[in-house]
């Protein structure tokens, strides 16, 4: 016997024809099944469908005992289903036939056709105007209840979307096109609605260009469980939608234009980005707590080292110690640059400078001591070793209520401000942290120190010019170990240091001499004190004092000889200027092996 | 850019056989030698045939030979020169590969 549904029985069922054996355990089958979500946390999710015996179709709802059955794909789309065990209830005011034990019937492992061309049986659905029609061409009509679109289940067909076979229809939104995964927008699709929550709003920017080209924008972070998008509104729509969205709030959003992201003004991880249109919907939703607030991806500090120069990370840390706020007039640009420093330490032992900038450097208040704080969108930065800054792009929330925060911050209680961290921050012979710059680089770099800060580097240059061959080269030097001062000769021919008040009949010789070095980019005058100054020429001090003319050979040789420099620059004050003074902390010779490595993977870098 | 003479090109083994006829620069480490052919292993780890030049005698490990390359894949040295006894032929062979690469910067 073929498999048809019980033709009569949707009616005999709807008009209660009780005695009908029609109604008896009747052959249905499941036209188009969509999920209502469960309301509140401890409810399940119900399954609404059409039941159709091949005339007619009427709507119903499985019991949630039943969902299994939907969820694994047991009952799909055409399926036939003997219903043994039913109700008819009203709800709203229809009749709606609440199906609560079925058998599945089998079509020999196949699927069904959909049987007949039913209609509905209820007159009142039936004589209304296919409103579901006008709701795809008119998304903007006003939706008072967006789980409830009962119209829009026969508008599902025509959704090519909808055409790929899914039990479990997707969410419907208001504008009748179904919800996507923010990750799963592209500019080839707009038949599109996404849920999610406003994780940031920008203020209103305006822009007035020289030729005439000005207006306004805003943007603003969607984010839902799957990923996070950036959304950028234009002068009309910034007046149509700036003051009703709230941050923090979740909103179905459909028909914006999807675009191409500009990374270069937003750290949002996306490949697109939306642009609000004339068209766009923007609706408030029901507050959903499946959809995040804020998507981080924390990287630990230690693995900094393993991140590039310039990628934006997600930090979360222990603020150790707030620095001061400095105003100075920056050496490049003569403008004032407002800054402050925090030190982060987390538990991966590590502790790492950050940089706030601007007004977030003025305003930054950590509260009471060390709070966790938060960042989204950090720069990574070399300068210094690693370190962090937080330009325009990045966000921070202090204390957030997170599991990442909550373990940090028992972390930090027990065991975190006891332990001595190793810093990414490098100075004084910090010995791996000094980075590999070039002469353009580090003199860049140094331009925008602060009086107080040092950097710390390594250049790989060539010696282009020696110090000058007369007697400054160096210097007579108190022997005492760790002394230096320059000694000076008394009456009695001997050396007499000051500092330690002691007089020697010889003092010791030491170099000091700028050396103006270079490499492909630049050249600068660099500081060599005794031990580089051994390095760079093969002689002490002494050696070249005593035998005057030996200095220029041993000078010229040294010239155009290339060398490791590892150097600290530091700006220092001389009367009314602040110049950058370059000493070398050591100069060692280029293994040649080594380099070549190194220019082996920078050419990997480029994708050579 | 060239001006004037080409350069001659440096080469692993498998490079040999585009300059069959052609003079090319080829490190190795010896292998063996007997005064008048030695063996020698490339950067990319082939053996290959050096056919010495008359009273040429390779003192260290690495020796650079300049030299035409013969249809069965040996060289006949032109011209030879000692690259010590410690050379780095794994970065050697990447550069080799890049210098192929980027023809026109060498």
């Amino acid at each position: 016997m073929t498999l048809h549904p019980s033709a009569g029985a949707i009616k005999a069922i709807f008009n209660d024809e009780v005695g009908n054996p029609v109604t008896n355990a009747p052959i249905l089958q499941v036209l188009n099944t969509k999920m209502l979500p469960a309301t509140s946390g401890a409810a399940a999710n119900r399954y609404r469908t059409m039941f159709s015996d091949g005339v007619h179709v009427m709507q119903g709802i499985f019991a949630t005992t039943l969902n299994p059955l939907i969820d694994s794909g047991a009952i799909t789309k055409n399926s036939l289903v003997r219903v043994n065990r039913y109700t008819v209830k009203p709800i709203a005011g229809k009749k709606i036939l609440l199906v609560v034990e079925v058998d599945v019937l089998d079509n020999v492992g196949g699927t069904f056709e959909k049987f007949g061309d039913p209609v509905h049986i209820d007159p009142e659905v039936h004589n209304q105007p296919n409103q579901s029609r006008a709701g795809q061409q008119n998304p903007y009509q006003q939706q008072q209840n967006p789980f409830q679109q009962q119209q829009n289940t026969y508008q599902q067909n025509q959704n090519p979307y909808q055409q790929n076979q899914q039990q479990n229809q997707p969410q419907i939104a208001p504008g009748g096109n179904p919800v996507f995964p923010i990750t799963a927008l592209n500019p080839y699709q707009n038949k599109w609605t996404i849920m999610a929550r406003v994780t940031q709003k920008s203020d209103i920017r305006t822009w007035s260009k020289p030729n005439g080209n000005e207006g306004k924008l805003f943007s603003m972070t969607l984010t839902d469980e799957s990923g996070e998008i950036k959304v950028t509104g234009f002068n009309q729509q910034v007046d149509d939608y700036y003051h009703m969205v709230e941050e923090g709030k979740v909103y179905f959003l459909s028909n914006a234009k999807v675009d191409f992201a500009k990374k270069q003004f937003s750290n949002v991880k996306n490949d697109y980005e939306l642009i609000l249109q004339r068209e766009s919907q923007l609706i408030l939703a029901p507050d959903n707590a499946h959809v995040p607030s804020v998507r981080y991806n924390f990287v630990n500090l230690a693995n900094l080292s393993n991140i590039n120069e310039k990628e934006t990370v997600d930090i979360i840390a222990i603020i150790k110690e707030v620095g001061d706020y400095t105003n100075n007039i920056s050496q490049k640009t003569n403008k004032p640059l407002q800054k402050r420093d925090l030190t982060l330490v987390d538990a991966s032992g590590m502790s790492t400078r950050c940089t706030l900038w601007g007004a977030t450097a003025e305003t930054f208040n950590a509260g009471s001591a060390n709070p966790v704080i938060a960042f989204k969108g950090v720069s990574v930065s070399n300068y210094g070793g690693k370190s962090l800054n937080a330009f325009g792009g990045s966000t921070f929330k202090l204390n957030p209520e997170i599991n990442e925060a909550f373990e940090l911050r028992a972390w930090f209680d027990q065991q975190g401000h006891n332990t001595n961290f190793q810093s990414h921050t490098s100075d004084f012979k910090a010995g791996g942290n000094a980075p590999r710059l070039t002469c353009e680089e580090f003199k860049a770099q140094a331009a925008n120190l602060n009086p107080t800060d040092q950097l710390t580097f390594e250049v790989k240059a060539t010696i282009v010019m020696m110090a000058k061959t007369d007697s400054t080269y160096q210097y007579a030097a108190c022997p005492t170990k760790g002394c230096n001062k320059k000694v000076m000769e008394d009456t009695n021919s001997q050396w007499r240091c000051e500092r330690c008040n002691q007089s020697f009949p010889e003092p010791e010789y030491r170099y000091v001499m700028g050396v103006n070095v270079g490499d492909h980019t630049s050249t600068a005058w660099i500081q060599a004190f005794n031990e580089a100054g051994q390095a760079i020429t093969g002689k002490t001090a002494y050696e070249l004092v005593s035998r005057p003319g030996e200095v220029k050979p041993t000078f010229d040789r040294a010239t155009f000889k290339s060398h490791i420099f590892r150097c600290r620059a530091k700006q220092e004050t001389y009367g009314d200027e602040a110049k950058i003074r370059y000493t070398i902390i050591d100069a060692s010779p280029v293994n040649w092996v080594d380099e070549s490595k190194l220019l082996l993977n920078k050419l990997k870098e480029f994708g050579v | 850019m060239n001006h004037g003479l080409p350069t001659t090109p440096r080469v692993n083994s498998s490079m040999l056989g585009n300059y069959v006829g052609q003079p090319v620069r080829f490190v190795g480490k010896i292998v063996e030698q007997n005064g008048t052919h030695a063996s020698m292993q490339a950067c990319d780890h082939g053996q290959v045939q050096i056919n010495m030049s008359p009273g040429s005698q390779y003192t260290s490990q690495y020796v650079e030979v300049i030299g035409e390359v013969q249809q069965d894949g040996s060289i006949n040295e032109l011209s030879a020169c000692s690259f010590g006894d410690s050379f780095d032929m794994e970065t050697y062979n990447q550069l080799v590969i890049k210098m192929q690469q980027f023809s026109t910067v060498f």
